[in-house]
């Protein structure tokens, strides 16, 4: 009986362990307390200007790179290719361009960007047909030069981007680009089709189709697997994603690309006008 | 022994009342979000609209309409990465396009002059990876596209004319160089966009957002009608990416 009397002592001591051990685990969980590096006080300080909440920027070249570079930039990089890319939008917008791209990388790219909104609303004095919706870049040496019949000697007045080719790369990795969307969709909705040939390359096919939300994304992608370039797609998105669950938008986005290569002549800037001339319009 | 046996009771009590689990902090416990990585769009069309008009009567009538509109609509891709704690970190990418429709029509007895301007533009904006101690039911991202450039990809001067009134052409060509300035003021203007949730499931989050700032109205000297800015409509949503890498295929 001497041997139980302990016992309760024991088992006590034992519950007492398993409370510190608790104890020692919670204090893990509590927050750091206030002044510590990443609360937002202190990361702000750190960041002039910068919204309060706002802490540090992750560390560059994270695992899911938001621009990582992907077989739509590999198509970019291909040189002496002709590229176009027509957007067409569920709220009647569009979007088409025509990218041609020399041996040495310089582009002359054609836009034709056809908004409903731009022409709605306006007073009877202005007629419509006025808004001329294409425009002309020519990209050489990565700076970019809007073609302009007002601006005579515009090919001396390159755009603010510095680097345009870099530009026209993230721009299409947005809304308009096939990427975000081919992101989005589950595992197995991107199925090999077989080999084929299109715009002068040999390619890998593949079947794109796969519910995102009850909605079904689908298409067709190919892909030269040499340079791992996205050469050919055509992609249907339904404007319900587009729009909030409990009021989807009728019709779809259709992104359609295609490449080609193509013995582009070397583009130039051409030569600036005679410098007696004065331009009408000028910035 | 007994009063020890009391007191360590109290003791192992006080510690499992101790380590009973806390509330989350409070920048957790403002988001439902499940963890994961996000991607989805941001959609937006902001305007700047005014339309006036004046009469002068005298000997003779003299009116003038003027009329500005510019739109900037935004199609942009959205990366949400949430973490255990409700905090995460938040990617911008934003291509901005904006048209810019300048008028003024004059008419009196010697004639008219109307004169019209198109300038269309294209700016981008991003910021990537930033982190934030807590991505709730409203959150803010930085879009300053005024500082990363403004392409002007079009520029259309219109004029017509009649009776003794000339110089309209010359005047067309003169505003042009103003609507850039409008255009750069504008997006001046922009520095945050501000998020608000409205339905969120483990699947997919979004809501409507806005354009802290811009959203304004001021009289214009001389009209009775004012410039108002306004954003007709801002929406996102972010869809889970599932894998957590891209698929064959994807960019």
């Amino acid at each position: 009986m001497r041997i139980l009397s302990p016992k309760p002592t024991r088992i006590i001591l034992a519950v007492l362990l398993v409370g510190l051990a608790s104890l020692a685990c919670s204090l893990l969980q509590f927050p750091a307390p206030t002044g510590t590096s990443n609360t937002p006080a202190a990361l702000a300080a750190t960041q002039p200007g910068a919204p309060a909440g706002q802490v540090t920027p992750a560390p560059a070249g994270s695992q899911d790179d938001f621009l990582r570079p992907g077989p739509l930039d590999h198509l970019l990089a291909l040189h002496s290719v002709q590229i176009n890319l027509d957007i067409s939008r569920p709220d009647g917008s569009s979007r088409s361009m025509q990218i041609s791209t020399d041996k040495t990388g310089n582009m002359d790219i054609n836009l034709v960007e056809n908004n409903p909104a731009y022409t709605a609303d306006l007073p009877k004095e202005i007629d419509p047909k006025t808004l001329n919706i294409s425009s002309e870049l020519l990209v050489v040496g990565g700076k970019a030069y809007l073609h302009s019949g007002e601006d005579l000697d515009w090919m001396e007045h390159p755009l603010d981007d510095n680097n345009y080719p870099q530009t026209l790369a993230q721009e299409l990795h947005g809304m308009d680009g096939p990427s975000l969307w081919l992101d989005i969709l589950p595992d197995g909705s991107i199925q090999p089709a077989g080999q084929d040939s299109v715009g002068g390359f040999a390619v890998d096919k593949y079947v794109v189709n796969g519910k995102v939300e009850g909605q079904v994304i689908s298409g067709a992608l190919w892909e030269e697997p040499q340079s791992d370039a996205l050469i050919q797609a055509e992609l249907h998105v339904p404007g319900a994603l587009l729009s909030a669950p409990d009021q989807p938008q009728p019709g779809e986005l259709i992104i359609v690309l295609k490449a080609q290569k193509a013995d582009v002549p070397a583009i130039s800037l051409p030569a600036a006008p005679a410098a007696t001339a004065t331009p009408t319009v000028g910035p | 022994m007994k009063h020890w046996k009391v007191f360590s009771l109290v003791v192992v009590l006080l510690l499992f009342a101790l380590s009973l689990p806390k509330p989350a902090p409070a920048q957790a416990s403002s988001t439902a979000f499940s963890p994961g990585l996000y991607y989805g769009y941001i959609n937006f069309e902001a305007m700047t609209r005014f339309e006036g008009h004046l009469t002068a009567t005298g000997d003779k009538d003299f009116t003038t309409t003027q009329f500005w509109r510019a739109i900037y609509t935004g199609r942009g891709k959205l990366q949400l990465r949430i973490n255990n704690s409700g905090g995460g970190t938040i990617s911008v990418l934003l291509p901005t396009t904006i048209d810019l429709t300048n008028d003024v029509d004059s008419d009196s007895p010697i004639g008219y002059c109307h004169m019209s301007d198109w300038t269309d533009a294209e700016s981008y904006y991003f910021d990537l990876e930033r982190g934030y101690p807590s991505i709730g039911f409203a959150f803010q991202a930085p879009y300053k596209p005024a500082t990363r450039g403004i392409s002007y990809t079009f520029e259309n001067p219109i004029s017509a004319s009649g009776g003794e009134v000339g110089g309209c052409q010359e005047g067309a060509e003169a505003m042009l160089p103003s609507a850039r300035v409008i255009i750069q003021g504008n997006l001046g203007i922009l520095s945050t966009i501000q998020f608000k949730s409205l339905y969120a499931t483990d699947d997919n989050i979004g809501g409507t957002c806005s354009l802290p700032g811009w959203i304004k109205s001021y009289p214009v000297p001389g009209y009775t009608t004012p410039n108002v800015f306004s954003v007709p409509y801002c929406n996102w949503r972010v869809f889970k990416f599932n894998s957590g890498k891209p698929q064959k295929g994807n960019q």
